[in-house]
């Protein structure tokens, strides 16, 4: 059928079937803008157009129902100056992370600002409360409103600046724009699903729906033979290898023990064959005609099934090691069925006992410890597989070019992923090309190569075109998720609040494959314990194989865990020996000049090494939140605050808290936290930076930009060495051909390692263009100085960068300038902070608001505040999410029963806490690029403890296992049985 | 699916078209019948929008809500009854809202469904199209297929007539796990306030919300007791089931203390603590 309407302000007409949604025929014309958050479940908001000025979500309207109305897109409004002004306030807000969401937000905005021009914080939260966004934390959004409503009433409105860092600095530590805004908030292309060409063909994966069974038989015979089928994958055709499918350094410390296909499914919605075909709707219809014959084995769904002897062994195949022998006592041999196992080197693992990894270490001597301390606790906590869910799902489009296999991928990690998918594919290294796209979205998920295996290798076999991109449920059940844990963590001290010993024991559920099932656990105890000064300390990790969905990485790593086990615990001591728990960190935490004992035994797949602290501002930021929270006025009984337990109706609450009753009470918790900034002596990036002819500057980072802003940071450090603008630099990054190697993001390393590889690169150009420069006005270089913007003054001449980058291509001149940096260092730099938070519960319900949340945070510099302050929300609204109402449910069979955004809950923008406030309290670092560390990774590990706290502090309940849903709070306080 | 779209030209053909089209479905807002769980239905969707009353209008005590109204329209309409703006409300996503209808809501009939308990507690009559009108529960009694078209939604709201609407969900844009609306006179009996005439329907329960009599039975005439007495009495009657929302355990005491907070803000309006209030 033939529709017509109006589409931004001229006529249309689309000839479309009677299933089409508005969202299908639109993209299909061109408009990109539109995103796909939830396959039409309509729950994400990301494909939201006005409708006669309403803004709905166009995938649940029917093509059809458009005829003869008006529709609006934001591509439209790129010649309106109303959302001009909204879009550069977004960007001025730094609003814009990955960007996926930020079409639908602007125009939800604009719909907002057109019937309520000065809207209360209340509107504003009202009008995004159908757009999801996973990245910022929404307290910037409310920030951005207010800009945009203030320019369109007084277009002069200049926004009030921002707190500013390093006033010796001309850009680091000032607000820039992110350099990918405008193209993400005018909603241009820009993710991998805006480069599918005519001719592209999908790859759908026939999901398993058991969660451990052999395949007895496949026939595709009826799938292949469908008209518009181009190629059937299962175990039997593909290649015969194992990987690991985490992007680690190599050697990875993770298990290969996984193949492209296997005979054995370990998990519900694992891999049982794929098709290639000319369209989705095909692709479909093929894996519908694929006839499997199951043999099916007992699931095991949880640690302690897992570890049971005689548990069903979820990898059964032949267990080898290329450095090092197996550990003694576990057993190698195959069963002559399974994909064989290979380890790079030995992880204390016993796979055959589903025992994926181990490690146990520590200082001192923890039972002399115990014996010494007045009072021992000992208490478990256990946390649930939470989902990354990037707005943007796994996404890879693979093709040939030049007899190259090339894909546009949707990753953290391009050269991992090249190496990886060079074995799984069988080809060598120069015969891959990635370029990592903007990316919707990764948070650790897509660290992992997930798709692109599959895709790679069909599109070689083929040489078409192939798209693969995960369902929103896929992503759920077949990406990675954070591993479940449960870790018991036993504390002595003494009555005067000294710690005599720790002991963490730590058990992880790495789901049916190895990938990160030691670095995460390990990360659990790494970001924790060295927070605590204590002698004796020691930790036992055990990594289990169950057939839940795969584990992996995610924001955090194994840190927020760890974090919450040992600081709940140190709380629960607190409150044994009667003291105020901030006191009782206070006592033991470490400080300046603290030297950190326990990291002898946490070194990174290598010797570690004891630490001493440099300058440590953990005093300074608690300082800052018990001034915020009038935390001083003496411990309560049982070390609760004065006022725990104080009826919220009776309490003075931030301005915009809900009207709350007498069933709830308050209570308060507080918790230090810290991270690490990359992965010192292991990991290396690179960057390479060229003067152009017209004095302007090329930025060529492996760094991977997931809409973290890493991109903008390495062109604010390029012009900020060459006194240029950020304007002067245009980044090219992640892209495996044209810029050099780069880890990836991961490990809390983008600013430290990518932002040092830029600087150094930035240096070197530097150094170069004063050599060249005195050598043509016949001054000495070390009279010569780099002068905003872009002039190179002498003692006697000056030369603009303009000249030399002219005369660099010129035969007659110097050659081209190309500075070129490598980052590496043995040095650990932690970022640290403090996150105090304020709930109110219901004790009759067990619900609990967050009232009051503040991040106090040292990254040391922070190149763009603003941005490193969206990042900081972004994680702690997560780890709200994570810490009350996030979690993957599983039923007897292993199946998930919440894949979906209407059942897995994620905060949305009316979750924001009344009072959010980040600060920074910069300490600077001696390595990292003009002081900074990173930034966003250890934001997560606050929440779930500080809430924990507070929850006690308000209703007197310990919560020991995460999310403290209203149902757990209940069963705390003895009200359910 | 849909395969096939039908846009008829009046509420009447669309009547015809839905008795006689196979797999014909009425076609709303589509925020329930267009979602992905549908996928794979074969439907014949019969547009209705622009063909129903949308208006909503207040006549003395009468209320008269057309089908075709959307629940952003409710949310902002003058002269509702706080509880049904509640109601409105508690579908916390505007962009749905703005799609929604009323004879969605109602036509969906899902356990949860925002609009149905209130229109049980004021024991509304929908008007059909072509066919006569049916009382809230009569309608909800009715196979899907022989309810026909709803024209609009009509129901008192005397003086002095009390409503009151909560909501429990896991999060603030949630879909609720529980619903519950209560209606009721006061007048004042032995020292305290009694409660005459007193309505209660709860969501997420059964199937499909509906009035619980028994609990009206147990707090009738009398004057509302406290909280905790409400949640004793009131528990031992909900058998929900347990799901991904929570246990049977769990659902069990927080209906009774749902019902509680009902009951006190009816009892209560002016203490009225009403988390979905919005602008
Ligand atoms: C993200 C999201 C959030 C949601 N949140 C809520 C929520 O909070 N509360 C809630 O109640 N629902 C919620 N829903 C479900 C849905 O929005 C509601 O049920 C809505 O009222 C349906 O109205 P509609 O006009 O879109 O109906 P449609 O999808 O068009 O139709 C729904 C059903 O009603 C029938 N129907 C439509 N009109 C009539 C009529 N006039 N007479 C008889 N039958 C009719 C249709 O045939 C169909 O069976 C949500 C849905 C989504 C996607
Ligand atoms: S894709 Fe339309 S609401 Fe998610
Ligand atoms: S910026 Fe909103 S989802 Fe990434």
């Amino acid at each position: 059928m033939n529709v017509a309407f109006t589409l931004n302000g001229r006529r249309a007409a689309y000839e479309c079937s009677a299933d089409d949604r508005l969202k299908t025929v639109l993209r299909r014309a061109g408009i990109l803008s539109l995103r796909n958050g939830c396959d039409g479940e309509g729950s994400c908001g990301l494909c939201a157009v006005l409708l006669d000025g309403k803004l709905v979500n166009s995938c649940l309207v029917l093509a059809a129902e458009a005829e003869g109305r008006e529709v609006v897109t934001i591509d439209h409004y790129n010649a309106d100056p109303a959302l001009r002004t909204i879009q550069r306030a977004l960007i001025d807000a730094a609003c814009v992370q990955c960007g996926y969401c930020t079409p639908a937000v602007a125009l939800s905005i604009r719909e907002l600002l057109a019937r309520s021009p000065e809207p209360t914080a209340a509107e504003v939260a009202d009008a995004l409360s159908g757009t999801l966004c996973r990245c910022t934390g929404y307290e910037q959004y409310f920030e951005a409103v207010r800009i945009a409503a203030a320019r369109l009433a007084d277009p002069a409105y200049a926004a009030p600046k921002g707190p500013e860092f390093r006033p010796d600095l001309r850009h680091v530590g000032k607000d820039r724009d992110k350099v990918d805004a405008e193209t993400l908030v005018r909603g241009e292309a820009a993710y991998v699903e805006d480069r599918l060409a005519p001719g592209t063909c999908w790859l759908k994966v026939l999901p398993s729906p058991h969660a451990h069974a052999w395949i007895k038989s496949i026939d595709v015979a009826a799938a292949e033979a469908m008209p518009g089928v181009v190629a059937v994958l299962t175990h039997e055709n593909c290649p015969d290898k194992v990987y690991t499918t985490a992007g680690q350094g190599y050697p990875e410390p993770s298990p290969y023990d996984q193949r492209m296909l296997s005979r054995k499914v370990r998990h519900v919605g694992d891999r049982v064959a794929a098709v290639l075909a000319e369209t989705p709707e095909i692709a479909e219809a093929a894996l519908s005609a694929i006839k499997v014959e199951y043999e099916v084995l007992e699931p095991v769904l949880s640690i302690a099934q897992a570890k049971a002897p005689g548990a069903p062994v979820i990898h059964s195949g032949a267990v080898s090691y290329v450095a090092g022998s197996p550990p003694a006592g576990t057993s190698v041999e195959g069963d002559g069925r399974d994909d064989p196992i290979v380890y790079q080197f030995p992880l204390h693992s016993d796979p055959h006992r589903n025992l994926a990894a181990s490690a146990t270490a520590g200082i001192g001597d923890v039972e002399a410890g115990f014996a010494a301390a007045d009072l021992v606790v000992e208490r478990t906590y256990k946390m649930n597989r939470v989902q990354c869910t990037p707005m943007e799902p796994h996404s890879v489009l693979a093709k040939i070019e030049a007899g190259r296999l090339v894909l546009h991928a949707s990753t953290q990690v391009p050269w991992h992923v090249r190496r990886i998918v060079a074995r799984a594919v069988g080809i060598a290294e120069n015969k891959v090309r990635v370029i990592k796209e903007r990316v919707g979205g990764g948070f650790g998920a897509k660290q992992d190569i997930v798709v692109e295996d599959l895709a790679g290798y069909l599109a070689w076999k083929t040489r078409r075109p192939v798209f693969f991109r995960y369902t929103r449920e896929e992503e759920f059940v077949a990406s990675r998720t954070r591993h479940a844990m449960e870790i018991t963590v036993k504390l002595g001290a003494r009555r005067d609040g000294a710690l005599t010993a720790i002991l963490m024991r730590l058990d992880a559920d790495t789901g049916p494959y190895g990938q990160h099932c030691l670095t995460v656990p390990m990360n659990a105890i790494s970001k924790s314990l060295p927070l605590m000064l204590c002698e004796n300390a020691r930790f036992e990790v055990k990594s289990y194989y169950t057939n839940l969905s795969p584990a992996g990485a995610y924001q955090g790593y194994g840190a927020p865990k760890g974090s919450f086990a040992l600081q709940t615990a140190l709380a629960e001591m607190a409150e044994a020996l009667g003291m105020d728990q901030l006191d009782f960190l206070e006592k033991n935490r470490v400080r300046s000049g603290s030297r950190i004992d326990i990291l002898k035994s946490l070194g990174e797949g290598r010797e570690g090494a004891a630490v001493t602290l440099g300058r440590c501002g953990l005093g300074d930021m608690i300082a800052r939140g018990r001034q915020a929270f009038a935390w001083e006025g003496g411990a309560g009984a049982h070390g609760q605050s004065a006022a725990h337990g104080q009826p919220a109706a009776e309490a003075a609450l931030p301005e915009s808290a809900p009207p709350l009753s007498a069933d709830w009470k308050l209570g308060r918790g507080a918790v230090i936290i810290q991270q690490g900034s990359g992965l010192p002596g292991l990991d290396a990036a690179n960057a390479e930076l060229r003067l152009l002819a017209d004095g302007t500057l090329l930025m060529l980072s492996g760094g991977a930009d997931l809409g973290t802003g890493l991109d903008t940071l390495t062109a604010k450090l390029a012009a900020e060495v060459l006194g240029l603008d950020p304007e002067d630099v245009t980044v090219i990054s992640g892209d495996t051909d044209s810029t050099p190697f780069d880890k990836g993001a991961y490990a809390s390393s983008g600013t430290y390692f990518s932002g040092g590889a830029a600087l150094r690169a930035a240096e070197d150009l530097r150094a170069k263009v004063i050599a060249t420069a005195a050598a043509l006005l016949g001054e000495k270089p070390e009279d010569l100085r780099i002068e905003p913007r872009g002039r190179v003054v002498g003692l006697r001449g000056e030369i603009s960068l303009a000249k030399l980058g002219h005369l660099s291509v010129q035969g007659e001149g110097h050659g081209e300038l190309v500075g070129f940096g490598t980052f590496k260092t043995d040095h650990a730099a932690f970022p640290f902070g403090a996150h105090f938070v304020q709930a109110a519960v219901n004790e009759r319900t067990g619900e609990v608001k967050i009232l009051r949340y503040h991040a106090y945070q040292d990254c040391g510099t922070p190149i763009n505040p603003a941005l490193a302050r969206g990042q900081v929300y972004g994680a702690a609204l997560k780890a709200i999410g994570h810490s009350l109402y996030e979690e993957m449910l599983y039923d007897e069979r292993g199946r998930c029963l919440n894949p979906r955004f209407l059942d897995y809950k994620i905060p949305t923008i009316a979750e924001v806490p009344p009072d959010f406030r980040v600060e920074l309290m910069p300490v600077e670092d001696e390595v990292g690029p003009y002081g900074a560390k990173s930034v966003s990774e250890i934001s997560v590990n606050g929440a779930a403890p500080a809430i924990a706290i507070a929850i006690h502090d308000a209703v007197g309940a310990w919560v020991r296992e995460w999310p403290f849903t209203p149902e757990r709070v209940l069963r705390a306080m003895g009200k359910l049985s | 699916m849909v395969n096939a779209y039908f846009r008829p030209k009046s509420a009447e053909e669309a009547a015809t078209l839905l008795a006689s089209e196979k797999d014909a479905v009425l076609l709303a807002g589509g925020t329930y019948l267009l979602t992905s769980q549908f996928a794979k239905k074969p439907m014949a969707a019969i547009a209705i929008s622009g063909l129903l009353p949308a208006a909503i209008e207040r006549h003395g005590e009468r209320v008269i809500i057309g089908a075709g109204a959307t629940f952003q329209a409710l949310a902002e309409a003058p002269g509702m009854p706080k509880a049904l703006r509640d109601a409105a409300l508690a579908m916390a996503d505007r962009n749905i809202r703005n799609r929604a209808t009323v004879g969605g809501n109602i036509g969906a009939d899902k356990s949860c469904a925002s609009l149905v308990p209130f229109f049980l507690v004021a024991e509304a009559r929908y008007s059909r199209v072509g066919a006569l009108a049916l009382g809230a529960a009569e309608w909800q009694a009715l196979p899907a297929a022989e309810r026909g078209i709803a024209a609009a939604v009509e129901f008192a709201a005397p003086t002095a007539r009390r409503f009151a609407y909560e909501r429990y969900a896991r999060t603030s844009c949630d879909v609720a796990v529980l619903t519950c609306a209560a209606s009721a006179e006061f007048e004042t009996a032995g020292g305290g306030l009694a409660a005459r005439g007193l309505r209660i329907a709860m969501g997420g329960l059964s199937p499909h919300a509906r009035r619980f009599p028994e609990l009206e039975r147990l707090f009738e005439g009398a004057a509302l007791p406290g909280k905790a007495a409400i949640e004793a009495a009131a528990a031992p009657l909900f058998s929900p089931v347990s799901d991904a929302r929570g246990s049977a355990e769990f659902k069990r005491a927080r209906a009774a203390a749902l019902l509680a907070d009902v009951l006190a803000a009816l009892a209560n309006p002016e203490a009225n603590e009403t988390p979905e209030a919005r602008p």
